[in-house]
């Protein structure tokens, strides 16, 4: 397949899909390699910057969303009333998931001081995390990280798109 | 989630985090030190907390007052001695590091601009049907017919009442309890017809007979087995 075919059948194998597809999935499909897809991926999504839709990546995971400057309209038109109630223990084991990705439960706990059971369950119950496999640790802990839909919500197409956690820790520090 | 005297805070690491920077000090041996009363003082006005809350701030209050013990008295500082309070200092800037992060995240969330992915599943036309030559028409009679077809109640199943291995031994030691002397096996097992009931009986007597509640013995080969409650035989011992 050439590139340009292979960026066509991208977008619209992604239009069509619900989920994030993985890029293992993507190279399966189009019958090409993972590097050349992830080639063509990177294309795709300079192209879509110009459009009213955003390439979003994580965990090796694709999916097509709505440009964020366009949430207003969008949220006019689903009638959302979109909730930005996240608590403080909510936000602070959300910093430590996202900047620590993948992380246990325990290793929560001793950033914070405190147990972060019940934030966990409440994360995990309105998908802002997710399971991540078991950690090597002994009796196995459960490894936590950040969801496509916490993307979402932030807005962002990638993770990697957060301010680093040592420029944001001296920033606080010159203040 | 605790609001004692104006400070809402989250945790120990954050109420000491608080009252540090209220009163303008860095994270430093000294700031720990000084705070320490006013930290034990919150503790002491905390509402009622589960066992595992109430630990982690007494675990924070003795390590303060372990600083504070050391900044009083005239100990040399030892290595361990620096390596406590330079293991507090440091949780305590992660922790605000965090903190920056946490309202970073709030700050991208609050801003208002999401993306949203697809809202609905696209509905995927069948690839096959199963049975390609049905019309609708064909199906609502076939389905008239099974529904004709259908016996009015539920047919009757029967379920056989299958004893246990504990029944049956209960059942044998309460039997032998009424013999009167030795008694053979094969009159025990008369009522007992299910070849199942058999095998459990015969289970039931090699248990006891390996708890010891019952005697087993035969006259001549080939004759009777004799079962008797071991009491039995300690009564006529007696």
């Amino acid at each position: 397949m050439t590139k340009v075919n292979l960026i066509k059948s991208l977008e619209a194998l992604l239009f069509v899909a619900s989920e994030p597809l993985k890029l293992s999935q993507l190279a399966h499909t189009l019958e090409a390699a993972e590097e050349d897809i992830a080639n063509a991926l990177d294309t795709l999504k300079e192209k879509l910057k110009t459009s009213g839709l955003r390439l979003m990546q994580s965990d090796n995971s694709y999916q097509l969303v709505t440009a964020p400057d366009l949430a207003p309209m969008i949220e006019r038109f689903l009638g959302n009333q979109v909730r930005n109630d996240l608590s403080r223990p909510a936000l602070e084991t959300l910093a430590i998931i996202v900047y620590r990705q993948p992380v246990t439960k325990m290793q929560i706990d001793e950033v914070r001081g405190i147990s972060s059971d019940q934030t966990i369950r409440n994360l995990l119950l309105r998908d802002l995390i997710a399971e991540a496999g078991y950690s090597n640790e002994p009796g196995k802990p459960v490894l936590y990280r950040p969801s496509h839909r916490l993307l979402h919500h932030l807005g962002l197409t990638s993770f990697d798109e957060l301010t680093s956690f040592e420029n944001l820790s001296e920033s606080s520090n010159e203040d | 989630m605790y609001t004692v005297a104006l400070l809402n805070f989250e945790g120990p690491l954050d109420l000491l985090l608080q009252l540090i920077e209220r009163s303008d000090m860095e994270i430093t041996e000294i700031s720990l030190s000084d705070i320490t009363s006013q930290y034990l003082q919150y503790i002491a006005e905390l509402p009622a907390l589960g066992t595992t809350e109430l630990n982690q701030f007494l675990e924070l209050a003795s390590r303060l007052i372990y600083l504070k013990s050391i900044a009083l008295l005239p100990l040399t500082p030892t290595q361990e001695i620096d390596s406590e309070i330079s293991e507090l200092t440091d949780q305590l800037a992660q922790y605000q590091n965090y903190q920056v992060a946490a309202n970073y995240l709030k700050q991208l969330i609050s801003r208002g601009g999401r993306s949203w992915p697809r809202q609905a599943t696209p509905i995927l036309p069948l690839k096959k049907l199963p049975m390609p030559n049905v019309n609708t028409k064909q199906l609502q009679e076939y389905f008239t017919k099974v529904m004709a077809n259908l016996p009015e109640s539920p047919p009757e199943t029967t379920y056989s009442q299958e004893i246990t291995l504990t029944e049956m031994s209960n059942y044998l030691s309460s039997w032998l309890a009424k013999q009167s002397k030795p008694t053979p096996l094969t009159i025990f097992l008369q009522p007992f017809k299910k070849r199942q009931e058999l095998i459990v009986s015969f289970m039931a007597l090699l248990e006891l007979i390996r708890l010891g509640d019952i005697i087993v013995s035969q006259e001549k080969i080939f004759g009777d087995i004799l079962v008797m409650d071991s009491r039995y035989l300690a009564g006529r011992a007696a």
